[in-house]
C-alpha cells in the first residue's frame, strides 16, 4: 500500500469514529474498565523453579556393551513417569503441609491429581540437552515453595533407592546368569567326559591303521595257506603212490617170495626129477596159483588202498619221512587257517570299529563345540560380573546417580505471570484497540468507496475535485448531543482508571 | 404579478434589452456588474449555509470549487454551457455541490450562474427566502409564465436560482417537453458568460437525471463518502452519455 493510501485510510477510520461516538466511547470505557476490574480479581500465583541436571547414562548399559540395545527416552517422559506417582505425590503434599495426617482419602486424591496435572500442578520441561525444569505455582508462595522442595527431596531419593535397587538387581541377575552358565559348563564337561570314556574305539587312525595291518597279515596268510596247502597236496600224492606202491609191493613181495622159493624148490627137484614129476608139476601149479593171487591183489589194489596199512610193512623210510612231512603240513596248514580266521574276525570287528567312530565323531565335535561356547560365556559373565560389583559398590556410597540438582528452588518472592501493572497498561490499550480495531476491519471490508484513492480504480473516471467535508463550528459540534454523552462516558472512564492506579499505587491491591 | 417580497429581478427593467442576443463585450460587463440585487447574504449567513465565499476560513474549499471550475471552462469550447450535478445516493451533496459550483461562477465578477433545481427529493430550500412561489415545472405548464418569472435572486451576487415549482411529481414529462428547450435557450443565452447548473436528482433513482443530461452540455456525478459501490458508481457513469460526462467529483 501507498504511503498516501494508509493516510487516508487513517483519516477514513477517524472519521468513522467520530461517526460513531457514542459507541466507541462506550466501548472504550467498558473494556477498560472491565480489564482494570479483571486485574483486580486476577490471583497472583507464585512460581517456584528447580532445574536437575540429567546424566542418561543408564545402569545396565555399559555392563550389556554389545550385547544389548539401550533405548534414548525422552528425558521428560523418563522424569515424568516417576514424578508423576501416587506415591511420590502423596509424599511431596504431606511434605508440603498441603495434607495432615487427618486428611480424608478423597482430600488426597483431589490434591494428588491437582498436583500431577501436568498444566495446573508441577510441571516439568526441558531445559537443554542434559537439564529439566520443575516448576510449580501456587497463589501461596510458601506452599509453592515447599511444594518444590518436597518434590526435589522426595525426587532424588526415590531416583537413588532405584538405581541402588536396579544395580542390585542386575548384580543378582548376573549372578544368576553366571552359576546358570557354571551348571551347564559342568554338564558339558559331563557329557564330553561320558563321552569320551565309552568311546574305547580309539581314533580313527588307528583303527584304520589296524585294519590296514590285519588286511596285509590276511593276505600274506592267504599266500602261505595256499603254499601250504599245494605242498600238502604233493605230499599226499606221493604218499599215495608210496602207498600203493607198498601196497602192491607188501602183498606181492609174500607171493613174490613164496614164487621164488617154490621156483628154487622146483629147481631142486629137477636136478632129481624130471619136469613131469608131479611134485614138479604140483608145485608149478602153486606157482601159477601165486601169480594169480598176485594178480588179483594188484587188481583190487586199485580200489581198496586204504585197507592196506601197512603198519607192518614201514620199511620205506621216505614213506616214513613223507608221512611225518604230511603231518607237519596239515599241522600248519591248520595252524595258518585259524590264524586267518582269528585275523578275519579281528578285520570284522575293527570295521565295525570304524562304522562307530564315524557316527561318533559327529556328535564328539557336537559337544565340544557346547562345550566352548558354555566355556566362554562363562567366562564373560564373570567379567560382567565384576563390573556389576563395582558399580554396586559404586552406588552404595552413593555416587554414580543419574539425576543432579544443577538449581535448587528459591522461594518466590515477585508473583509470577500477569500483575497488576501489566493490567493497568493493558486497559486502555485494549479499550483504544478493540473499537479501532473493530471499524478499521469494517472499513476495509465495506465494499462501497471511503477513500479517493479507491476511485481510481475506475475506468473512465476522471476526479474532477475531492471535497473534504464540512465542519460544524466548534461551539456547536461541542453541544451535540452525542458528543456531550461521549465526553462524560470518557470522563468517568479516565477518573475511574486514575482512581485504580491511585489505589493500587498506595497499596490497596 | 409577483406578491412576495422577493422580486424576480428579471422583472425590473434594465436598460438592456431582455431578449436581445449577445451584446459587444463591454456592454456584456456592464450587463452583469449592473445585475440587481436583493439583500446581499453576510458571510456569517454564508458560513451557516455552507456555501463558499471569498473571505471564508476553509480556503482549501474555496480553491476546490474554484479549480472545479476553471476545469469545466476549460472543457467547454463555448462560455455559456450547462452543466449537470447528480449524486448517487439521495442526500448524497448534490445540492451542496451545485449551489457551491454555481457560487463558484458567480465569485467570478465578469461571469453569472443559474442555478436550476430539478432535484424533487430535496425539500429543504436555503437559498430563497421567503419561498417562492412559481419554479421550473409551473413554467413549463403554465404556458403563460415567461421564463423571467421563475428566476430568482438569492442574495449571492451574480447567482440566480430557479426552484422546482410546484408540479414536481410530473416533471419526467414535462422535462421532455419543447418549452424545456426554450427554456434552456432562453437562459443560456440571455446573458453572455452564463453557466446553467441543473441539480438533478439522483441518476439510478429517478429518470430524469437522463433526460436533463441530454438537455445539458455536461455532467458531473458526485459520490458521496462512504455510501457506494465501486459497481454503482460504474453503472452511473455507464448510464450517462460518454460525450457529456465531465467527471465525478468525491464529496467527502
Amino acid at each position: 500500500m501507498e504511503p498516501h493510501y494508509l493516510y487516508e485510510f487513517l483519516i477514513s477510520l477517524l472519521r468513522e469514529l467520530s461517526r460513531k461516538k457514542l459507541l466507541t466511547i462506550t466501548v472504550f470505557g467498558v473494556i477498560t474498565i472491565s480489564t482494570l476490574c479483571l486485574g483486580i480479581i486476577w490471583p497472583l500465583k507464585y512460581e517456584t523453579t528447580a532445574t536437575l541436571y540429567v546424566d542418561q547414562r543408564n545402569i545396565i548399559e555399559p555392563l550389556l556393551r554389545g550385547q544389548a540395545e539401550v533405548q534414548n527416552i525422552n528425558q521428560v517422559q523418563e522424569a515424568s513417569e516417576k514424578i508423576y506417582t501416587r506415591e511420590i505425590l502423596e509424599k511431596v503434599a504431606r511434605d508440603a503441609h498441603l495434607l495432615t495426617k487427618d486428611s480424608s482419602s478423597k482430600e488426597i486424591a483431589t490434591i494428588i491429581t491437582l498436583l500431577g496435572d501436568q498444566r495446573a500442578g508441577i510441571r516439568i520441561d526441558n531445559n537443554g540437552k542434559n537439564y529439566l525444569r520443575l516448576s510449580y505455582k501456587n497463589t501461596d508462595a510458601e506452599k509453592s515453595f515447599n511444594v518444590i522442595t518436597a518434590l526435589i527431596n522426595a525426587f532424588i531419593r526415590n531416583i537413588a533407592e532405584s538405581k541402588r535397587q536396579e544395580s542390585k538387581e542386575a548384580y543378582d541377575f548376573i549372578e544368576n546368569q553366571v552359576q546358570l552358565y557354571r551348571a551347564q559348563l559342568v554338564e558339558a564337561e559331563n557329557n564330553l567326559e561320558n563321552f569320551n570314556t565309552q568311546n574305547y574305539d580309539g581314533t580313527e587312525a588307528s583303527v584304520n591303521e589296524r585294519i590296514t595291518s590285519l588286511q596285509r597279515e590276511i593276505e600274506e596268510l592267504d599266500l602261505s595257506i595256499n603254499e601250504i596247502q599245494s605242498k600238502k597236496h604233493s605230499i599226499k600224492q606221493q604218499l599215495k603212490v608210496e602207498q600203493e606202491y607198498l601196497n602192491l609191493r607188501s602183498q606181492t613181495d609174500v607171493y613174490r617170495q613164496r614164487i621164488q622159493e617154490t621156483q628154487a624148490r622146483i629147481d631142486n627137484l629137477l636136478i632129481s626129477l624130471t619136469e613131469t614129476h608131479p611134485d614138479v608139476v604140483s608145485l608149478k601149479l602153486q606157482i601159477q596159483d601165486y601169480k594169480q593171487v598176485i594178480k588179483d591183489i594188484e587188481n583190487s589194489n586199485r580200489n581198496d588202498l586204504q585197507n592196506q596199512n601197512n603198519s607192518q610193512l614201514s620199511i620205506n623210510p621216505l614213506f616214513e619221512e613223507l608221512r611225518s612231512n604230511l603231518s607237519e603240513t596239515e599241522i600248519d596248514l591248520n595252524t595258518s587257517i585259524d590264524r586267518k580266521n582269528a585275523l578275519e574276525k579281528l578285520l570284522e570287528e575293527n570295521y565295525a570299529r570304524s562304522k562307530r567312530l564315524s557316527m561318533r565323531s559327529a556328535k564328539l565335535s557336537e559337544l565340544t563345540r557346547g562345550y566352548n561356547v558354555t566355556k566362554k560365556l562363562y567366562e564373560d559373565m564373570l567379567n560382567s560380573k565384576e563390573k556389576a560389583r563395582l558399580s554396586m559398590t559404586l552406588d552404595i556410597e552413593g555416587q554414580g546417580t543419574s539425576y543432579k540438582v544443577h538449581e535448587p528452588p528459591t522461594f518466590p518472592l515477585e508473583p509470577s505471570g500477569l500483575a497488576m501493572w501489566h493490567f493497568l497498561l493493558l486497559a486502555p490499550l485494549a479499550g483504544l484497540m478493540t473499537p479501532i480495531g473493530f471499524i478499521a476491519t469494517y472499513i476495509f471490508l465495506d465494499p462501497r468507496i471511503r477513500l479517493p484513492s479507491d476511485l481510481n480504480h475506475i475506468p473512465n473516471c476522471e476526479i474532477l475535485a475531492i471535497f473534504p467535508p464540512v465542519k460544524n463550528a466548534l461551539f456547536e459540534r461541542l453541544a451535540q448531543k452525542n458528543n456531550l454523552i461521549s465526553g462524560l462516558i470518557l470522563l468517568i472512564t479516565i477518573s475511574a482508571y486514575a482512581f485504580i492506579c491511585f489505589s493500587y499505587y498506595v497499596g490497596a491491591f | 404579478m409577483n406578491h412576495n417580497n422577493n422580486p424576480s429581478v428579471e422583472n425590473i427593467p434594465h436598460h438592456d434589452a431582455e431578449h436581445k442576443l449577445l451584446p459587444s463585450i463591454s456592454a456584456s460587463k456592464d450587463q452583469i456588474r449592473r445585475m440587481l440585487e436583493i439583500k446581499i447574504l453576510s458571510h456569517e449567513e454564508l458560513d451557516q449555509k455552507k456555501i463558499i465565499h471569498p473571505a471564508m476560513k476553509d480556503i482549501k474549499t474555496l480553491n476546490d470549487f474554484r479549480a472545479l471550475r476553471t476545469k469545466l471552462i476549460q472543457k467547454s469550447e463555448q462560455s455559456n454551457f450547462s452543466i449537470m450535478v447528480s449524486s448517487l445516493t439521495p442526500e448524497g451533496g448534490s445540492t451542496y455541490i451545485s449551489e457551491n459550483l454555481a457560487a463558484a461562477f458567480a465569485l467570478d465578477f465578469e461571469r453569472t450562474a443559474l442555478l436550476i433545481d430539478t432535484n424533487s427529493e430535496s425539500n429543504k430550500e436555503q437559498l430563497l427566502s421567503p419561498a417562492p412561489e412559481f419554479g421550473l415545472t409551473d413554467y413549463l405548464i403554465n404556458p403563460d409564465l415567461l421564463v423571467s418569472d421563475v428566476i430568482y435572486a438569492t442574495g449571492i451576487p451574480r447567482l440566480r436560482k430557479t426552484p422546482i415549482g410546484g408540479h414536481a411529481s410530473s416533471s419526467s414529462e414535462l422535462f421532455t417537453a419543447d418549452r424545456m428547450n426554450d427554456f434552456i435557450n432562453e437562459t443560456k443565452n440571455r446573458y453572455p458568460e452564463r453557466v446553467l447548473i441543473f441539480d438533478a436528482p439522483p441518476v439510478a433513482v429517478s429518470p430524469n437525471a437522463r433526460i436533463i443530461a441530454e438537455l445539458c452540455d455536461f455532467t458531473i456525478l458526485v459520490v458521496p463518502y462512504g455510501r457506494v459501490t465501486k459497481l454503482q458508481i460504474t453503472a452511473s457513469i455507464n448510464s450517462i452519455p460518454s460525450n457529456k460526462f465531465a467527471g465525478v467529483v468525491f464529496n467527502n
